[in-house]
């Protein structure tokens, strides 16, 4: 921007002089090469100072010794394999949904996921057991079937989450933590209105949300 | 011949945004976490990185880490490239910080290596002018900043232009025209001394 608003100041010489080498290469825009080819023709200097840029030019290419890539690549494979080993190191991705994670991830990821779906199950049918002994008891007791009191869902945060991200997505969703963090690191909610499948869209949209899951089946007596 | 220059410059910009959209959907592979994706592109970048680092580091020793930290950022951050710029001068600029942050480990004001000083061997007669000229051309160069070698090496040898070297370089475009004259200066004397010589 500010090469545009000095080139003003400057004279056509002194820009065709500034543009040569990228004349030279070919880069220039139309209306700046036009600018140089006119120029030069009527200027002993610059064309003298063409020759000479043209010579350097091609003293410069002709030095060149092509590479080996495999050996270099080899090392960067070793670094690349040590950290998907270690997923402490995270690779900035876009936002995946748990499919397209289990589809295309690395095989560490998937075993992790795989392993983390199983213990949010494990946990899920633990959660669900206790509620329906609770909601029986209720029953016998009362001889009526009390209100559910709110859906419970599980949920698995981006370990990249920040704790102001966390607890807005809870807040939007409406639900609080009753339980976790599990070993792999699930957390069971519980909403406070209702409304079971619009928090779960709503946590499903929420790029830092890695897995949604509701605990429990619908409530039909 | 200036219809003729523009001609041939069109068809080698539709070449080079050609090649340049291939490149960005195989950057989007990568930011899927497609390896092969990314082999592919380290492949193609490989032969283009040396060559620069080489040039604006005068380090050979540490080329080969250097390239491999800046194509280890091309993998973690592939799903941050926006597309305003082409997927080369993104890589070229990854690549030239990496440079000068390994130049500034060094902690040296990068002066000419005595090694990277190529002195001619001997050849063919009609070689030998050009390998005269190119081992002065080197000497000439090594001598200079990494900024200004960046910018030698930028133009001359990759083709970008002054506004591509200035997103890589991350600078103004008065900056590179003012590296670029600076630079032109010192090889100009170098070829007139030369031209002197032969004389």
């Amino acid at each position: 921007m500010s090469g545009d608003v000095l080139s003003f100041t400057k004279s056509v010489h002194q820009r065709s002089q500034e543009l040569l080498p990228w004349y030279v290469n070919d880069t220039l825009e139309p209306e700046e090469g036009s600018l140089v080819e006119q120029h030069l023709q009527g200027c002993s200097t610059c064309r003298e100072e063409l020759d000479c840029l043209r010579a350097l030019q091609s003293a410069y290419v002709s030095s060149d010794i092509p590479p080996d890539s495999e050996a270099a690549l080899d090392k960067l494979r070793a670094r690349l394999d040590s950290e998907a080993r270690a997923p402490a190191v995270e690779r900035q991705r876009p936002a995946a949904g748990l499919p397209a994670l289990l589809a295309r991830g690395p095989m560490w990821m998937r075993l992790a996921l795989a392993a983390q779906f199983g213990v949010i199950f494990a946990l899920g049918w633990e959660v669900v057991q206790t509620e329906r002994t609770g909601f029986e008891y209720h029953t016998l007791a009362s001889g009526s079937t009390p209100p559910r009191v709110a859906g419970s869902l599980v949920v698995v945060f981006d370990p990249n989450a920040t704790q102001r991200q966390v607890a807005r997505i809870l807040h939007h969703s409406g639900a609080r933590v009753v339980d976790g963090p599990t070993a792999a690191n699930g957390y069971v909610l519980a909403l406070a209105h209702g409304g079971l499948q619009a928090a779960l869209s709503e946590l499903r949209a929420e790029p830092a949300v890695v897995l949604v899951e509701p605990l429990e089946a619908p409530t039909t007596p | 011949m200036l219809r003729e220059r523009n001609t041939e410059l069109a068809g080698a910009t539709s070449r080079l945004e050609s090649a340049s959209a291939d490149e960005a959907a195989l950057l989007r592979r990568i930011a899927g976490g497609d390896r092969a994706a990314f082999e592919t592109l380290y492949r193609g970048y490989f032969p283009r990185l040396t060559r620069f680092l080489e040039r604006v580091m005068r380090r050979p020793q540490a080329v080969e880490e250097v390239l491999n930290d800046a194509m280890l950022v091309v993998w973690r951050k592939a799903a941050s490239f926006s597309g305003e710029s082409k997927v080369s001068t993104w890589i070229f600029a990854i690549a030239y910080r990496k440079a000068l942050k390994a130049l500034k480990k060094f902690d040296e004001p990068v002066e000419a290596d005595d090694d990277a000083a190529e002195s001619p061997q001997p050849g063919p007669e009609g070689h030998l002018m050009q390998r005269q000229l190119t081992a002065l051309l080197w000497e000439s160069i090594g001598s200079m900043s990494a900024e200004h070698r960046a910018v030698i090496e930028l133009t001359y040898y990759h083709g970008y232009a002054y506004r591509e070297i200035a997103q890589i370089m991350g600078c103004p475009v008065d900056t590179v025209k003012t590296r670029m004259f600076h630079a032109r200066r010192r090889l100009r004397l170098m070829l007139s001394g030369w031209k002197g010589e032969l004389q």
